[in-house]
């Protein structure tokens, strides 16, 4: 018999024995959903292309490319000092995990509604998939761009672990700051169908915008003052700080993408948890 | 008790049409070891019932309370993947439902008769192999309750004699809840009916009485 699910037979007294049981209970079958799904999501993401997975490299090496060659067309040297592959390749990684894991958290759940007639399948966890697998990714990337580096112009990997504990710390604040926002994101795009429109027009600016050229501590106060409204470029400072050897910036704030990330989880949620109590998907639609 | 729905509501909202009212304060008990035949016209809300039974939606009021284990909604549409393969389906289902892949696949192979096709995307399919695979692969998992949309219309008549016979074989476990318009195929199953009708429900002890009922009902 398949097991049955948990029943709203009563509920049960919270930090009870029988609480506890239930919670572990459906957190049992969130993990084993959550992985089905990544399993899914893994053959069914880049279905559509060819190349499958190959793209997932593809596209940052491009961006890599271009950034390194106009720098070099311009004359320009690297902000930091590290080679310039470094500077890029460090504001890279999060600016890709970060965009991707919120443009896949936008079509999350239009795209997986087919899923979510399962009672056991909820909402968050394909969000929560898709990150997983966003995450899984861009690890794999990284890596490949450390050997790729290495071995092609033989830059040394370490110029990427200038202080691992500070870089462990920035990757766990990149990825609950993705979190934050791929839940903000997922919610704006089941209430506001057009959101992911805005978010097709907006990514590429706020990607630009975010410190993927430059730092801020490079930038003059003026500007810097602008630029430090958006909470993606202290992710992207942050990262650069623990990651580059030679380069720590003091024009970051730690809690401002954090607060903002928290803000953006709980409005989230909160959209999520309406749109389950109504049981009315399109809420406006 | 096995299933019973309390003060249930049901109320879709859209921008074109405003609201719409599908369901109506339905109150009632599906009964453990009988199965259960649902009547109505077309649009009467026999599939929203359907849906809020299963667990697919919600109800905008009121609550289900259930303590069996149900099936998803069996019948044309299926939640299947097109892109994946019909195995890469099943490996899906079998571990959200925590099933044993081997043996399910194993059970699925010969019960659905689609042969090699297993491992061709679904999006390949005929939709008689489309509902076969839904249909042998809740069988395989084992359910309390089979919910059935819209008869068993699923294949041919082989694979529906073949169906037929293994719920006949599972009636001690497995009980049936099956719509239709059409009483003939309810009778066929059930040995208790409801009707929706302008959605609400209308529960009836024997399907004879729901037979009448349907019939009054719709003939105006």
């Amino acid at each position: 018999m398949a097991k049955q699910l948990p029943t709203s037979e009563g509920y049960a007294a919270p930090f009870s024995t029988r609480w506890f049981a239930e919670l572990g209970q459906c957190l049992t079958i969130m993990v084993r959903v959550i992985f089905a799904v990544i399993l899914r999501e893994s053959r069914t993401r880049y279905g559509n292309s060819n190349i499958g997975y190959a793209w997932a490299i593809i596209d940052p090496l491009v961006t890599l490319a271009v950034f390194v060659g106009a720098f070099s067309a311009l004359g320009r040297s690297s902000p930091v000092a590290a080679p310039i592959t470094v500077f890029f390749v460090t504001g890279i990684i999060p600016l890709f995990f970060w965009r991707g894991a919120v443009g896949q958290a936008a079509n999350a759940i239009s795209a997986s509604l087919g899923l979510l007639s399962y009672p056991q399948v909820m909402p968050a966890d394909i969000i929560i998939a898709r990150l997983l697998l966003e995450a899984a990714t861009t690890v794999i990337v990284f890596f490949l761009f450390l050997i790729g580096l290495n071995i092609l112009i033989g830059v040394s990997p370490s110029w990427f672990f200038g202080d691992p504990l500070q870089l462990l710390l920035a990757s766990l604040g990149l990825f609950y700051f993705t979190i934050g926002s791929a839940f903000l994101s997922s919610s704006l795009a089941r209430i506001l169908p057009i959101w992911k429109n805005i978010w097709g027009y907006m990514s590429r600016p706020i990607w630009l915008l975010s410190g993927l050229f430059f730092t801020l501590e490079q930038l003059p106060t003026g500007i810097r003052a602008y630029m430090t409204y958006n909470p993606v470029a202290h992710m992207v400072e942050w990262f650069r700080s623990a990651a580059i050897p030679t380069f720590d910036s003091q024009a970051y704030s730690i809690f401002y993408p954090m607060a903002f990330a928290t803000i953006a989880l709980i409005i989230g949620l909160v959209i999520d948890r309406m749109l389950l109590l109504t049981g009315d998907e399109e809420i406006v639609s | 008790m096995t299933i019973e729905l309390r003060n249930v509501t049901k109320t879709y909202r859209s921008r074109r049409t405003g609201r719409k009212t599908v369901l109506h304060d339905i109150n009632a008990v599906f009964e453990r070891g009988h199965s259960y035949g649902i009547l109505g016209v077309n649009g009467a809300g026999k599939s929203t019932l359907l849906r809020i039974i299963c667990g697919a939606e919600r109800p905008t009021f009121g609550e289900v309370r259930k303590d069996v284990s149900i099936s998803w909604r069996l019948g044309f549409a299926s939640s299947f993947n097109s892109s994946l393969t019909g195995m890469e389906n099943l490996r899906f289902v079998c571990r959200i439902y925590n099933a044993n892949i081997q043996e399910v696949s194993d059970f699925v192979e010969d019960f659905a008769e689609i042969g090699n096709a297993i491992h061709e995307p679904v999006r390949n399919y005929s939709s008689g192999m489309r509902s076969r695979l839904a249909f042998g692969l809740s069988m395989a998992i084992k359910f309390q309750v089979y919910v059935i949309d819209e008869a068993l219309a699923a294949g041919d008549f082989t694979f529906q004699e073949k169906a037929k016979a293994e719920f006949e074989r599972r009636r001690k476990e497995s009980d049936i809840l099956l719509t239709s318009h059409m009483p003939k195929a309810i009778e066929e199953y059930c040995d208790r009916a409801g009707v929706v009708h302008h959605g609400r429900l209308e529960m009836f002890d024997s399907v004879e009485e729901a037979t009448d009922y349907y019939e009054q009902v719709t003939r105006k």
